[in-house]
């Protein structure tokens, strides 16, 4: 078997013989493809290992080939099946008993897609809901913080409740969208499939709602690389013609904004 | 009535000549280029790379030799002589003679073979004079008494050297004859008297090296690893004798160490050469450069007076060569060679003043001689033939503010014909001279030109079956050699869609077209494949072919089959087929799914803006106004005349406002211009052809800009203690004072604010040695008894201005010379200390007056710049196309740049500048239309998300981001949606790689027809080899 999955370097601490391991999913990659000028998302998993570590907890970051999920849901399941085979084997390798991931989509493809039986597949926002009296939040309503759920993490495997905890507990205040929960309105685009004028109608209607809940200062909070991706690059339009100022951070991100160690 | 003729003969066919002729051509005036050597290109196609860019000189010449060869307003009549000039200005006749070649020009496809064949050899003037070692190690003259001049000759026809040719005077020999293909070789050919009527001549003659023989110290001739620059460039190049290698001609071996020798023929008034050529400085750090990377060991030195590195980015590239290449410069000019003769090694004895004022002498593996720039051979014919009248050295004579025009009404100049100067000035005057002959004829621009008449073209239906014609060129040997051509013929013809296949000796020969068109006829095709060379030499040709029989050109594809696979797998003959089959598999492919393309003709508006009324902006205002076109002259002070209203007098004596005056006077009482003064352009709409603005609320619609918005003098606060001394000026503040100050002791001191290390004024500012070297001699004038002290670092008196530096030091000027680690000290009372190298001490001077020289930096451009969408260099000049041949032109089509406002020049540069930015809007708006690419790219509206990185990546300009109003189910959204403006796209694709979600579509290349090609050349079908199997990445 070949070594080609993805090679990440982040810093923080880390201990490859751990049972907790972190993948963060293709966002080095998304670094490259989509270039946004004030958004790196390698931040992503540098806060999500900096909140981990907070935690006390040192993981194995796994090499990694993609979760696979946008080759299934388009229907490549030629690609699919090869990558599934090449991270199971190596996820059955490291011998670990929960895997960590930051992007719902992960979650999702993990959980639903993979047979990884033994293994518990745990969002982030899952993990430091777990561990949250590790730390010292330091958040106050001064910071007004909104919740977006993402389709994979919300819809389609149920968890609305973790991440409300979590934004909760960060003493910062948390305003719901209007349409939240099972209601909440997916961020524009699947897949990197069709982003065109229907999918901008969806996003700038979620900056409206955002904007409507927590005001041009305030921060949207999604836990899904992908909606990251998506919301902000809507934010960085060449010539907007859209007002929307707010900002659009990733759950792990404001938690490790938020946090310190004890 | 002498009846005045729209054509005009271009003398000489370098890169002068190359470019006045296009600048003519394109506006519908006849050419006759006439060139004494069997092909064009001059000086510049004997060079290796050029300074300042290091661009390899060949690939940015290239082009415009096939331009030129192309166009169909140019006659090319190579391997003449002119003989005699006779007539006016408006009608002359040139007669000249047509030198025999032995070649048939028509029937000659260059192939080469006869120069493989030939069994005797001649001096080698292209490579000059060096020789190269046979198969056997055995020293041969140079090159084959018939050979092609070199590899990418225009024309490329070979030439017989008729007085060492065995067969022309003995009757022996004939071997290039028995094996010529095409049947070309006439030994019977005689030279021709021809003659020619033209409105107008440009005198483009150049230069020749300066005969380093005649210096006998140096030994050149003698001592065999003496060599001049243009030989240090042969060696350098990869088409030289030695193929690229750096080798010393008594042993072959690569030195390790190289001298180059500064001012070998020039700045030498023993000789009668006092003036500086201009260029050498800068060839020789270029070559010193290229040693260094050719060979990381070498360690070269080069023995100079001055570094004059004045051009625009020539400062930084001298900074290069010391800072990141390693060479050394010594400031001695050596007199003398002498050799080791046992190693051929050769000693150089020079005066060494960093921190050792001794003499000392080194060995030296190779020593290169920089030979200056002496007016070319055929000096005669211009003195006795057209009665020009030339400088003490064979220069023609300009007035200095008529810088194209010769004392012959009708006859111009330009390039080193009239001065030694760079490629950028040359190319610039060139454009400047075309202008000047545009003006001449203008009541007869496209009367001697024949119209292009184009059949009907052929109705093809989308549903039509592809019925391709299939041509496998042999290119002589150079294909066929390699690639079995007849069976690659035979193979494209078992594709269905391929309906008639052959194979053909040369299908870029004349006759050949016509069997292309017999085809296209008989076999009713729609579709040719020609598999031949590179698409750069002859797809235009083709293309024309197609649309000779009715073809619409974009149905056409080239195959490269000589530099993709003959050229490069010449062993490797199976893999080497193999590979020719994939790729006409992969042609025919594509061909099936080419549509036919239109060029839109847009119409555009023949009226021109320029920017600035300072001498160059006035200059292309009066040009255009008088070769017919409508002007608005737009300044932005209340009065025209621009800095040169605030320069009393100039180096040549000549009165600033004067020189305004006239030209101002001029610009008045032209009804064609129409000036705005204390007015800016705004508002900015449109595209070449297409522009809209507004100028004191008036709105205008032009097609074509010319920027000319100048430069001014850097206020140098913070040094040397200007402005708080009162006894410390500027340059242009003591002229403006000189009648009231009447110093005894004056320190002038060079470079303050210029010549820095960090941006923005890294730049050298080039006139500033001169002007302080003007005001030297006017103050010695005055006053004889004064002393005058200039500190500098190098004193850049190029061209015929040496002539001034050695008037002010036989006036007494006395010259000190700093350097960056050491530089002036201005104490608070005034006095200066330098550390003068020569005297090896501290001078300590009390002036009366201290005079700083400062850098021009250029007048407020970024709104200008951002209005355009022109860029600007991290000097804060614009930045124009490409700093060698496009000095006038931006990578935006319709906005052109005169004078100082592209980088500090003299007064005489801005105005030749001038005009040659008139001529490329004479170029771009004589035709009253411009025509889309045909080839471009298109947006998807449907599908483009408005991200907006399209209009950012895109080199032209030609994308802009629209506004627009989406109507969906249940609400409307404002975004942006990115307009390509078919005007200006020269579909290269940028746009269509970058866009996140394949909105974009290149016509001619889609998508689609590139993946099916790709498909096709990866899968071979059964017959062939095993297939390939897929990776999953």
């Amino acid at each position: 078997m070949t070594d080609s999955g993805m090679k990440f370097s982040f810093e923080g601490e880390f201990n490859s013989e751990s049972d907790i391991a972190y993948f963060p999913g293709c966002i080095d990659l998304y670094d490259r493809f989509l270039d946004l000028k004030t958004i790196k998302f390698h931040e992503i998993g540098q806060s999500a290992i900096n909140v981990i570590n907070k935690m006390g907890v040192k993981p194995n970051i796994l090499s990694l080939k993609c979760c696979g999920h946008d080759a299934y849901w388009t229907g490549d399941n030629n690609s699919f099946d090869k990558v599934r085979e090449y991270n199971t084997q190596v996820i059955k390798k490291a011998g670990i008993s929960t895997l960590l991931v930051s992007c719902a989509e992960c979650y999702y493809t993990f959980e639903q897609l993979y047979e990884l039986d033994s293994i518990k597949i745990q969002h982030l926002s899952q993990f430091i809901n777990e561990h949250k009296d590790t730390v010292e939040f330091k958040g106050d309503s001064s910071i007004n913080l909104t919740y977006h759920d993402p389709c994979r993490l919300g819809r389609l495997m149920k968890e609305y409740e973790s991440p409300r905890s979590v934004l909760k507990s960060t003493g910062a205040r948390m305003t719901e969208l209007i349409n939240n929960r099972e209601n909440t309105s997916c961020c524009g685009v699947s897949a990197w499939l069709r982003c065109d004028d229907q999918s901008r109608a969806v996003m700038l209607r979620k900056l409206e709602e955002a904007t409507k809940a927590v005001g041009n200062e305030g921060t949207l909070v999604v836990g899904c690389n992908k909606c990251f991706a998506h919301l902000n690059c809507v934010l960085e339009d060449k010539k907007p013609q859209h007002q929307y100022q707010l900002q659009v951070k990733e759950l792990g991100m404001i938690v490790d904004e938020l946090s310190a160690k004890k | 009535m002498i009846k005045t003729l729209g054509s005009v003969a271009v003398i000489g066919g370098g890169i002068a000549g190359i470019q006045a002729s296009l600048d003519l051509a394109d506006q519908g005036f006849l050419v006759y280029l006439i060139e004494s050597n069997p092909s064009i290109g001059g000086r510049m196609v004997q060079l290796d790379k050029t300074f300042p860019t290091l661009d390899c000189a060949m690939c940015i010449l290239g082009p415009k030799l096939v331009d030129v060869q192309r166009h169909p307003n140019i006659n090319l009549l190579s391997y003449c002589e002119p003989q005699s000039l006779s007539g006016t200005a408006g009608n002359f006749t040139l007669k000249y003679l047509k030198k025999a070649r032995y070649v048939d020009e028509v029937k000659c496809t260059g192939c080469g073979v006869c120069e493989e064949k030939c069994p005797y050899w001649v001096y080698d003037d292209f490579n000059a004079g060096l020789t190269r070692k046979d198969k056997k190690g055995r020293d041969k003259p140079g090159r084959k008494t018939i050979s092609i001049p070199f590899p990418q000759a225009v024309p490329k026809v070979a030439y017989i050297h008729a007085e060492a040719c065995r067969y022309i005077q003995k009757g022996k020999c004939g071997v290039c004859q028995k094996n010529c293909g095409p049947e070309a070789i006439d030994y019977e050919q005689k030279d021709e008297e021809q003659e020619i009527k033209i409105g107008a001549v440009i005198v483009t003659t150049g230069f020749d090296p300066f005969a380093a023989e005649e210096i006998s110290s140096l030994h050149y001739g003698e001592f065999p690893n003496v060599v001049t620059t243009l030989q240090f460039e042969r060696l350098l190049n990869a088409s030289g004798p030695t193929e690229g290698e750096i080798i010393r001609p008594s042993d072959q071996k690569h030195p390790k160490k190289i001298a180059f020798l500064q001012c070998v023929g020039s700045r030498n008034p023993v000789i009668n050469k006092d003036y500086c050529s201009a260029a050498c400085c800068m060839y020789a750090v270029k070559e010193a450069i290229m040693a260094k990377e050719h060979d990381p060991s070498v360690e070269a030195y080069v023995f100079y007076m001055d570094i004059r590195a004045f051009g625009k980015g020539f400062e930084e590239f001298y900074q290069r060569a010391i800072n990141e290449f390693g060479i050394h410069f010594i400031k001695s000019r050596v007199s003398e060679i002498r050799e080791n003769h046992e190693n051929h090694n050769l000693i150089v004895k020079y005066e060494d003043f960093m921190g050792n004022s001794a003499v000392t002498s080194d060995e030296m593996d190779m020593v290169v001689l920089s030979t200056g720039l002496d007016p070319s051979s055929h000096t005669d014919f211009l003195t006795n033939c057209l009665n020009l009248t030339l400088d003490q050295y064979g220069f023609v004579t300009t007035d200095p503010i008529r810088p194209l025009e010769t004392n012959q009404p009708g006859v111009f100049v330009c390039g080193v014909a009239s001065g030694p100067k760079d490629i950028p000035d040359t190319v610039a005057q060139a454009s400047g001279a075309a202008a000047k002959a545009s003006i001449l004829l203008k009541n007869v621009r496209g009367t001697q030109i024949e119209e292009v008449k184009l059949p009907r073209p052929i109705k093809i239906s989308p549903s039509d079956d592809p019925r391709i014609g299939v041509l496998i060129c042999h290119c002589g040997h150079n294909i066929a050699s390699v690639i079995d051509c007849k069976g690659i013929a035979e193979y494209a013809k078992t594709f269905p869609d391929v309906v008639y296949s052959t194979d053909q000796l040369y299908a870029c020969a004349a006759d050949t077209q016509d069997v292309i068109k017999e085809a296209i006829k008989e076999h009713k095709l729609n579709r040719v494949i020609v598999a031949s060379c590179t698409p750069r030499t002859h797809e235009p040709l083709f293309r024309s072919t197609l649309q000779e029989a009715g073809l619409n050109e974009f149905l056409f594809e080239l195959v490269n089959l000589r530099e993709h696979v003959s050229w490069v797998h010449p062993h490797e003959k199976e893999k080497a087929n193999e590979k020719a089959r994939d790729l006409i598999r992969g042609a025919i492919a594509r061909t099936c799914r080419l549509e036919p393309l239109l060029k839109d003709k847009i119409p555009i508006i023949q009226r021109a803006v320029v920017i600035g009324g300072g001498c160059a902006g006035m200059t292309s205002a009066l040009d255009l106004s008088q070769a017919g076109y409508p002007v608005y002259l737009i300044e932005k002070e209340d009065q025209l005349g621009g800095e040169l209203l605030k320069i009393p007098e100039l180096h040549n004596g000549l009165k600033g406002k004067e020189i305004v005056k006239e030209l101002e006077k001029k610009v008045r009482n032209d009804t064609n211009i129409t000036v705005f003064t204390g007015a800016q352009l705004e508002n900015l709409s449109g595209s070449v052809g297409n522009f809209k603005g507004t100028v004191n609320d008036q709105q205008i619609e032009f097609g074509a800009v010319v920027l000319a918005t100048g430069a001014e003098p850097f206020v140098p606060t913070g040094y040397y203690n200007y402005r708080i001394n009162p006894n410390i000026l500027t340059q242009r503040e003591f002229e403006e004072r000189f009648d009231e100050l009447d110093p005894q002791t004056v320190v002038m001191i060079q470079c303050v604010g210029s010549r820095e290390d960090e941006p923005p004024r890294t730049y050298c500012s080039r006139i500033c040695c001169t002007s302080a070297i003007k005001n030297s001699i006017r103050i010695k004038e005055r006053n004889p008894n004064a002393n005058v002290f200039i500190l500098y670092k190098d004193i850049r008196t190029y061209g015929d201005l040496e002539e001034l530096y050695l008037k002010t030091r036989q006036l007494g000027t006395i010259f000190v010379r700093y350097t960056d680690e050491q530089t002036p000290n201005v104490q608070s009372d005034g006095v200066v200390e330098v550390f003068d190298e020569m005297v090896g001490d501290t001078l300590r001077i009390n002036p009366d007056l201290i005079i700083l020289s400062v850098p021009l930096v250029p007048k407020p451009n970024k709104g200008l710049s951002q209005m355009f969408k022109v860029p600007r260099g991290a000097d804060g000049f614009f930045l124009e196309a490409h700093v060698k041949l496009r000095p006038i032109d931006f990578a935006t089509d319709g906005i052109f740049l005169a004078g100082t406002c592209h980088y500090p020049k003299f007064t005489s540069e801005s105005i030749f500048q001038g005009s040659g930015a008139a001529v490329r809007v004479m170029a771009l708006l004589a035709p009253g239309y411009i025509l889309s690419e045909g080839a471009i790219a298109e947006v998807e509206e449907s599908i483009c998300r408005g991200c907006g990185r399209c209009e950012e990546i895109c080199p032209y300009k030609a994308i802009e981001l629209e506004v627009k109003t989406i109507k969906l189910e249940t609400e409307s959204i404002q975004t942006v949606k990115a307009f390509i403006n078919p005007a200006v796209c020269k579909g290269c694709g940028s746009c269509v790689v970058t866009c996140p979600v394949e909105a974009i579509n290149l016509k001619h290349f889609p998508d689609t027809t590139i993946e099916t090609q790709v498909e096709s050349i990866l899968l071979k079908t059964e017959s062939e080899a095993e297939q390939p199997s897929m990776e999953v990445p």
